[in-house]
């Protein structure tokens, strides 16, 4: 069987964290995390866009608004992922 | 078994066909391992997939063939009830961007392979992970079958009869999952993605344009919904339905990422930052979706009736392909079955991976062979997926797909039903053991309950209201039966997973003031952020080598 390189510790010898490790905490408990919440919000609330006008290109705005909410989610995605990049 | 056939496009359906299968094969040699003879190697293609393959890979095996039919078939029946696929597939994104990374962390250090691993090394309970494999592989099962039905209402639409073609297919998608593993659907689905994403943005230019632009399409469909009884159809969702739609794109969202087919995708990709990129770039597909949903207008405006079986009754699902047979010349309809036949063949193969990963796993090397090599493993999976497959084969043969269908519709709701011990297991510890097993028990009695008490309805023109189905009837479980005032309804799952997470807490507290034993957390608090290149655990039997 091969046995690897040995590996990156997660923590030092003296116990505390080693730097990666602190880099990937510090990215998920990052504020900029909370800007996901977002996307749910524009989506998961239908009296928002529960209407037919106005319409774009003829197409009711209940269908266009949530085209939109895909690409605002994609937007906002790639702003958390920029910020909290380790 | 041909007589109403096109022969270009039964030509052009079968080309492409048997090049996916060709391709399947050869999988095993794409970025080739030692040996695959390891769970690592053939259930999760070497945990080294990057950013592209993953997201061709998740693409083809979250966007399946079943859903490239069904919504469409589901906007042409009902309107804009149908379009949550799109809220559905937009939140499940930013909801799992950090939850499943943890899990990749986790997975990695301890090399897990299905949920239910790490469920059993978190909780200390190799109950509570029985509990979640069969929960995993009973949910699993009827949507392999259901990808069957995807295949069916092609060869259906293309006048093919009987069930040679169909198992002839899954015997060929058998053989090259258990040569190839996970490298076949990773393979194939460059091929299914790209196919999909040419017919369907062909199809949103050309179909308009002869159809003469969205203004007679939805015309169209606003003259249907206006003439029919049904008070719950519309181009915009009718007041109470507005509940259901969030809650069933909510509870879709959070059951998608618990299944194990997903787990399996994220699992085999090669670090953290490959997982967080794919959820700013899988919403690619949620446009798609999007537009395919709006193919069932089309089929409304085009006068599409879908085809009736022998006893008479339409199978709406064939609208998609009967509008491209109608709008698309032979060749290019061809392309278009291809891609949701091939469509099928992903997903059918990782969940089938998946499920058997959960077999062997959780159930064969927990209960049966506690001191399975790696190569026994392997090859405890290799057959599973093998038995999965026959027995999903057979259920839409033996009996009736509508009993897959149903079983699906349930399998949501189950699957969500894991959630506390997976999901809330990745942030917290608090809950107890016998907490979540009892909290479990309490989500699946509500999710059937509810689900079994839910009609469906006709309405007809003359005002009554016949019960085309007694029992499972749909998703929607009707708010006054819970004493509300009210015609609105809510998804099932969600009452579900209310009930589930309110015993969990409770039981919890009980059993904490019991002194019942908590079990023992393998897991450290720093695992769950390592990345590639961290140090990771190793079984036993390697360190002796």
């Amino acid at each position: 069987m091969t046995v690897h390189e040995p590996d990156r510790p997660l923590r030092r010898p003296d116990g505390t964290l080693a730097e990666s490790t602190r880099r990937a905490e510090r990215s998920d408990h990052s504020a900029w995390n909370w800007l996901l919440v977002l996307p749910l919000v524009v989506t998961l609330f239908p009296p928002l866009y529960n209407q037919v006008d106005p319409r774009l290109t003829d197409i009711p705005f209940f269908y266009w608004y949530q085209m939109a909410a895909i690409a605002f989610s994609v937007v906002i995605t790639l702003v958390v992922y920029t910020k909290t990049r380790s | 078994m041909f007589d109403n056939v096109d022969a270009v496009e039964m030509t052009v359906f079968t080309a492409l066909f048997i090049a996916v299968s060709v391709l399947g094969f050869v999988a095993a040699r794409w970025r080739r391992a030692d040996d695959l003879d390891h769970l690592d190697e053939w259930g999760l293609g070497g945990r080294n997939f990057g950013a592209w393959i993953t997201w061709f890979l998740l693409g083809g095996d979250l966007y399946t063939a079943y859903t490239f039919v069904a919504v469409p078939a589901l906007v042409f029946g009902a309107g804009a009830i149908g379009f949550f696929a799109v809220p559905y597939t937009i939140v499940v994104y930013p909801i799992v961007f950090l939850v499943l990374i943890r899990l990749w962390s986790v997975s990695h250090v301890h090399g897990f392979v299905t949920p239910a691993d790490f469920v059993r090394a978190r909780h200390g309970s190799s109950t509570l992970a029985l509990l979640v494999a069969i929960t995993g592989i009973v949910a699993t099962m009827p949507y392999i079958a259901l990808q069957l039905v995807g295949i069916e209402a092609v060869l259906k639409a293309m006048g093919v009869e009987g069930h040679i073609p169909i198992i002839v297919a899954f015997t060929i998608l058998a053989a090259y999952t258990y040569n190839s593993g996970l490298r076949a659907p990773a393979l194939i689905a460059f091929v299914k993605d790209t196919l999909i994403y040419i017919v369907i943005i062909v199809a949103v230019i050309v179909i308009p344009y002869k159809l003469g632009g969205w203004d007679e399409i939805f015309g169209a469909a606003e003259a249907k919904f206006a003439a029919s009884p049904n008070p719950g159809d519309g181009v915009i969702l009718a007041g109470p339905a507005q509940l259901q739609y969030a809650t069933l794109a909510f509870g879709s969202a959070l059951a998608l990422f618990l299944y194990p087919h997903s787990v399996t995708a994220v699992l085999a990709s090669r670090d953290r930052n490959v997982i967080k990129r794919n959820m700013a770039a899988l919403p690619a597909y949620s446009f798609i979706l999007g537009l395919l949903a709006l193919l069932g207008y089309m089929a409304i405006a085009a006068d599409i009736t879908p085809v009736t079986d022998d006893a008479g009754k339409a199978d709406s699902n064939t609208i998609v392909p009967l509008l491209f047979s109608e709008m698309f010349p032979s060749w290019f309809s061809g392309v278009a079955f291809a891609a949701i036949g091939i469509g099928a063949l992903v997903p059918a193969a990782i969940m089938s991976i998946a499920a058997a990963n959960l077999w062997t796993r959780n159930i064969y090397k927990e209960y049966l062979n506690k001191d399975a090599t790696p190569k026994q493993e392997a090859r405890s999976s290799k057959l599973a997926s093998l038995v999965v497959k026959v027995g999903a084969l057979l259920a839409i043969l033996a009996l009736d797909p509508q009993f897959s269908i149903d079983l699906q519709l349930i399998g949501g709701i189950i699957i969500l039903q894991t959630l506390p011990a997976l999901a809330l297991g990745l942030y917290t510890r608090w809950f107890h053991r016998w907490g979540l097993i009892a909290g479990w028990a309490a989500g699946m009695a509500v999710g059937f309950w509810t689900t079994y008490q839910i009609q469906q309805k006709l309405f007809n023109a003359d005002g009554t209201v016949t019960i085309v189905k007694e029992h499972f009837g749909g998703s929607g479980f009707p708010m006054s039966e819970l004493g509300f005032d009210t015609t609105a309804s809510i998804y099932a799952g969600f009452l579900a997973l209310g009930a589930n997470l309110v015993v969990c807490a409770l039981a919890t507290v009980a059993f904490r003031a019991m002194k019942v034993p908590e079990g023992v957390d393998a897991t450290k608090p720093d695992e769950y952020f390592a990345d590639e290149g961290d140090a990771r655990l190793r079984d036993i039997p390697e360190v002796v080598h």
